[in-house]
């Protein structure tokens, strides 16, 4: 690997924050055109920017690093800690998603937030982000990364709790953050793990103390698993998940680009940066392939039963992510990555549909009442329609590939663990893949198909220029964005771009692996089981509308079971949240109260409080005083001086 | 004795400064008196930068010059520059402040430049008579600015305390000196560490002699229990006189510190006679202990801005007398720690001026509701404060870092643990101030408010942008502090 030094890399992640900064300081006096021109042209910029840097990295066949010393932050015995970024193959990808999703989201939310009043805090939310995004995917040390880690959690919280004036939103925005400081918890103590063995926080330094024993295998393990913990929080797995669905709050192009397309992600790329260390833990890779396979097939079943349209879409991304999290975990580092982006593209483009859709129907969710939309907005339709293609699995569209990659890794590979451990999740994967057709075309028939349930008297808008041509774009992405990585049609490009960066997994291929035609065996068995899913959500709400209803009542126990999301949120409610809300209240009023804040805090605050006061008297003001002091001071020293020789 | 071209460039901030002032009596003497003097400010600014380059950018052909009396070493530099910046921000400040309340002359700026030659003399003296003349030159224009607004009691009276505790402070020095002239038989400080380093404990006058010196620059310095007049001074004089006396004073008072005490006496660190433990190292441990309790502890009474921050200063003293044991990283920390502590003080009082420019008292009452207000104005006040009270990522946070990782390392654990427990009381005074800008209601909601002038806007910007910078990017600062605090022990 060769390093080529560059300086672009930090005015790529600087745009934004300047963006940021222009429009939180001066934005409330910025016309609105202004507002907009700055916060898209420095992501904009910025993107630009980031092409030009990736090109050294793609014509190399990302072989090549750009890298940049920034400076040296804290540099004190032995912690040294140095701010430097790097562009490598992995980096290159993610940054050109999170720029060119951005900027397009940006452009999008021109038109969305229109008629918002806090147009200029949204805005530089926005680009503070992005910039926070950037510094997570380009830092080459897990401080830095951890800086933009918790930037994102950061701005994730503040574009949830947008409009903090509803209670409801305000308390999601909380319940985001909190769960994910549950899980930066693990990422901290993981950091603190690996720096006690390897005495370097820096990515490089790592592999090196890594791949020389450094570090024992065993505190490897234990390292990857607490990473997880982190990586459970922000990418919203079991049993962090509970606050992405929630998280729905904010506004809708918040939802595709932090909680669909990017941030979310973070910890899927966490584990492909440091894949040097998972690959060899297998313990801690199974871990990550079994909780990614349990998410991707629960947060699935959840959806099928939810009619608000941005938590179907949250659960599916929940779901999805977990299908990252198996690719991952299997070792098919490059194919996470792969799923990763294409469903950047598929998931924002749903996203804001569903929110050119709520736009028009002017802020209704709920799919009830909804129907028909098809011939009223048609570019929303047929994009839709492309990226829902695409995460059902439908062949030759950008998810079939990725998705096809991860489940044929996780079906042709066999863990260290035990055999059984790819094979049942290649089984989840199957069967999630199947509910995710269903409820898909559940969702895109309740909404733009069949007959119109909007109530009377509400008006339906046409989308407006400015939010169609970014769906466009999302979409054409969403179909043609998996032939980089079409592996059944042997083109390998994206996980040979990847080669140089990732690790290769301690994995055994089973024998059927090398022949070409098993692969396409297990392709056809994804897309069967997809048309499947398809069928059912065909015949139950086109063809008998009244089969939900009677299916409901028929399993209304399962159905409740499954609508009420297995009352996860009521048993965290119960434990560990009451639980740990009496333990606090008793706390509070025993230790707190009485022996910290009476005895500890108080009593020494009022000592200090008095012990000022004759500070003050002494203060008198009088001058003979004050040169009384100094006399005072003079003949204490002496006199201490004196005894010390003996004098007297 | 002759003169080489050495001996001027050695000590050319000093020549700078002082001819800079010459040249603004003269040129305000001959401006019609109705001509506002601003552009005298301009003046100011312009030699102190001068005066600041002169000292790095001239080569030397040797440190010492005028038969050892004067010496440009790192420390004398670095404090140099230190001190111009100081003065260099209290001019800015004056700029816009005097004026307004009736003491147009442009006197101000000469005592100014006066009183920074004279520190940066004080910085580079070798021998005791220079530095009570650095010390000298450095306190007499430092007493009439104090007294600046002539028709303000408080201001006239703050002068006259000053004058005359200064007085006698010099009175302490000057005997110091002779005491020490009579046991050692010189003067050079050079001289002073032969004649300590072995049998001080047999020389009584000696000792004597070093306790008074200690006395005279820890009066310059406000160590606790020499301080009592800072308080009220701090409190009385203008605000551009404030920041200077609280930054470049302090400066230069460290530098005679380090000069006569850490350097010229190193013999006299620690001694054990009889069981009973003397040295340096005791006294300025008891010294320090004092001066950060007494300082912290009054501080959380008062109910002044100005005043709070003239405790402030007072306690940051404590913290530095910890460096001066902390031995060669100490004495970098307390370089580094300096040159932090200007950035944020001056800050801090700018900001305190530009509300007085608004017709706003210091009060802490009238301080309530300020963010509404002037919301830049308390976002950077509420910037320095946290700074001062040493929270991350601002320049206060590495300033007391490097402290006391010094501290530690040199064996001072007990005194380490007092700071940061004294640190801890500091931050509640501080954020006193952040809250009552935040979360009180102000009474007084009908303030006038004037257009903010220039001058201390750029004081306010160029000390937040030092503080953040350095808050973010230490390193540079530091490894500065390092190269210039090589020559200690």
């Amino acid at each position: 690997m060769t390093d080529y030094n560059s300086s672009a890399l930090v005015v790529i992640i600087l745009l934004p924050a300047v963006g940021a900064l222009l429009n939180g300081l001066f934005g409330r006096r910025f016309p609105r055109w202004l507002v907009s021109t700055v916060g898209c042209a420095s992501v904009g910029l910025s993107f630009a920017l980031a092409i030009w840097a990736a090109y050294f990295v793609f014509v190399s066949n990302g072989e090549e690093r750009l890298r940049q010393d920034v400076y040296s932050w804290i540099s004190t015995g032995g912690l040294s800690i140095s701010i430097g970024l790097t562009l490598d193959a992995l980096s290159t990808i993610m940054v050109l998603v999170v720029t060119g999703v951005s900027f397009v989201i940006h452009i999008y939310s021109i038109g969305y937030m229109e008629g918002d009043p806090s147009y200029a805090r949204y805005f530089s939310y926005l680009n503070l982000f992005v910039f926070s995004m950037l510094i997570l995917v380009l830092g080459d040390s897990l401080p830095v990364l951890f800086v933009g880690w918790e930037g994102v959690g950061l701005c994730s919280y503040l574009l949830i709790g947008f409009w903090f004036e509803d209670p409801a939103k305000a308390a999601a925005g909380k319940k985001a953050f909190i769960a994910n400081r549950i899980g930066d918890l693990g990422f901290l103590i993981g950091m603190f793990v690996l720096f006690g063995f390897a005495h370097t926080l820096s990515i490089d330094g790592l592999a090196k103390a890594v791949a020389s024993g450094a570090v024992p295998t065993v505190w490897i393990t234990a390292a990857c698993l607490l990473l997880f913990v982190g990586a459970t929080g922000k990418s919203a797995q079991i049993p962090l998940y509970v606050w992405l669905p929630d998280a729905m709050a904010g506004p809708t192009p918040v939802s595709a680009l932090i909680h669909a397309a990017t941030m979310v992600t973070a910890g899927v790329y966490m584990v492909a940066r440091l894949s040097f260390m998972f690959a060899l833990s297998p313990t801690a890779s199974a871990v990550v392939t079994l909780v990614g396979a349990v998410t991707a097939f629960f947060a699935a079943t959840i959806g099928i039963a939810q009619t608000d349209i941005k938590k179907v879409l949250a659960y599916s991304t929940v779901s999805q992510l977990g299908y990252m999290f198996i690719g991952v975990g299997v070792g098919a580092y490059a194919a996470g990555i792969f799923h990763l982006m294409t469903h950047a593209f598929f998931k924002a483009c749903l996203f804001l549909g569903s929110g050119a859709v709520i736009h028009a129907l002017s802020g209704e969710q709920d799919m009830m009442r909804m129907g028909g939309l098809r011939r009223k907005m048609p570019w929303t339709y047929w994009t839709f329609l492309m990226s829902t293609l695409a995460i059902s699995g439908c062949p030759f569209f950008s998810g079939f590939f990725s998705k096809d990659e991860i489940l044929w890794k996780a079906l042709s590979t066999s863990s260290p663990v035990g055999g059984w451990v790819h094979t049942l999740a290649y089984g989840l994967g199957l069967a999630a893949a199947a509910i995710t057709a269903f409820y898909m075309f559940r969702l895109v028939f309740l909404t733009f198909h069949g007959e119109s349930r909007i109530p009377d008297g509400v008006h339906v808008h046409q989308e407006k220029p400015v939010m169609s041509w970014p769906l466009a774009v999302l979409a054409f992405l969403a179909v043609v964005g998996g032939l980089p990585g079409a592996s059944m049609f042997h083109v390998h490009w994206f996980e040979h771009f990847l080669e140089p960066v990732v690790a290769t997994a301690n994995v055994t291929q089973k024998g059927f692996a090398s022949l070409q035609s098993s692969e396409w065996w297990a392709a056809g068995g994804s897309v069967l089981v997809g048309l499947l899913g398809f069928a059912l959500a065909f015949n139950l709400y086109l063809q008998r509308t009244s089969g939900p209803g009677y299916l409901a009542a028929r399993f209304k126990r399962t159905y409740d079971l499954v609508k009420n999301k297995y009352y996860v949120d009521e048993i965290y409610e119960i434990f560990p949240i009451k639980f740990i809300y009496y333990l606090a209240l008793g706390l509070w009023r025993i230790v707190d109260t009485l022996i910290i804040d009476g005895l500890c805090v108080n009593g020494p605050a009022y000592a200090a409080r008095g012990l000022g006061y004759i500070g003050r008297e002494l203060q008198s003001g009088n001058l003979q005083v004050y040169a009384f002091w100094i006399f005072i001071g003079f003949s204490t020293l002496l006199l201490y001086l004196a005894h010390g020789l003996g004098l007297i | 004795m002759t003169v080489t071209i050495n001996d001027v460039v050695v000590i050319l901030p000093f020549l700078v400064a002082s001819g800079g002032a010459l040249l603004i009596i003269l040129l305000d003497s001959f401006s019609a008196p109705r001509t506002p003097r601003r552009f005298l400010g301009g003046f100011t600014i312009f030699f102190l930068a001068v005066a600041a380059l002169s000292a790095y950018i001239v080569p030397l052909r040797t440190e010492s010059a005028f038969h050892g009396m004067v010496m440009m070493d790192g420390l004398a530099r670095f404090l140099s520059v230190v001190v111009m910046l100081s003065a260099g921000f209290a001019t800015l400040l004056a700029m816009d402040r005097l004026p307004e309340q009736g003491s147009a002359r442009g006197e101000f700026y000469a005592l100014l430049l006066f009183s920074a030659a004279g520190a940066s003399l004080l910085a580079s003296a070798a021998d005791l008579v220079m530095v009570f003349l650095g010390l000298e030159t450095l306190s007499i224009p430092a007493y009439a600015m104090a007294a600046a607004l002539r028709r303000d009691v408080r201001s006239t009276e703050a002068g006259f305390k000053y004058f005359v505790l200064g007085a006698f402070a010099t009175g302490f020095f000057l005997m110091g000196t002779a005491l020490v002239y009579s046991s050692v038989g010189s003067t050079a400080l050079g001289r002073l560490a032969a004649a300590s380093a072995s049998g001080w404990t047999e020389k009584p006058l000696l000792c004597m002699g070093a306790v008074m010196l200690l006395v005279g620059l820890a009066f310059k310095a406000a160590v606790v229990p020499f301080h009592m007049w800072a308080p009220d001074v701090y409190d009385g004089s203008p605000t551009p006189a404030t920041a200077y006396f609280a930054t470049g004073i302090k400066a230069a008072a460290f530098a005679a510190l380090l000069r006569v005490v850490i350097l010229s006496l190193p013999g006299m660190r620690a001694e054990e006679i009889n069981g009973n433990e003397i040295g340096w190292h005791y006294i300025f441990w008891g010294l320090a202990a004092a001066t950060m309790a007494v300082s912290s502890l009054t501080a959380l009474v008062q109910k002044d801005v100005k005043r709070i921050l003239a405790y402030s200063s007072v306690a940051h003293v404590g913290y530095l007398l910890i460096g001066l044991l902390a031995g060669k990283p100490g004495g970098a920390a307390v370089l580094f720690y300096l040159l932090v502590y200007t950035f944020m003080t001056v800050g801090a009082f700018a900001v305190v001026a530009y509300l007085e420019n608004s017709k706003g008292g210091t009060k802490l009452s009238d301080y309530a509701g300020i963010a509404k207000r002037h919301p830049y104005a308390a976002a950077a006040m509420a910037v320095f404060l946290f700074s001062l009270a040493g929270i991350p990522p601002t320049g206060g946070f590495f300033a007391k870092f490097y402290l006391f990782k010094a501290a530690v390392q040199g064996g001072l654990i007990n005194l380490t643990v007092l700071g940061v427990l004294f640190s801890v009381v500091s931050a509640y005074y501080y954020l006193r101030i952040v809250v009552a800008m935040y979360m009180e209601q102000g009474e007084n909601q009908a303030v006038i408010d004037i257009s903010p002038s220039a001058a201390v806007v750029t004081a306010i910007c160029l000390c937040l942008l030092f503080t953040i910078i350095i808050g973010l990017y230490p390193t540079p600062y530091l490894s500065v502090a390092q190269a210039s605090a090589s020559m200690l022990p």
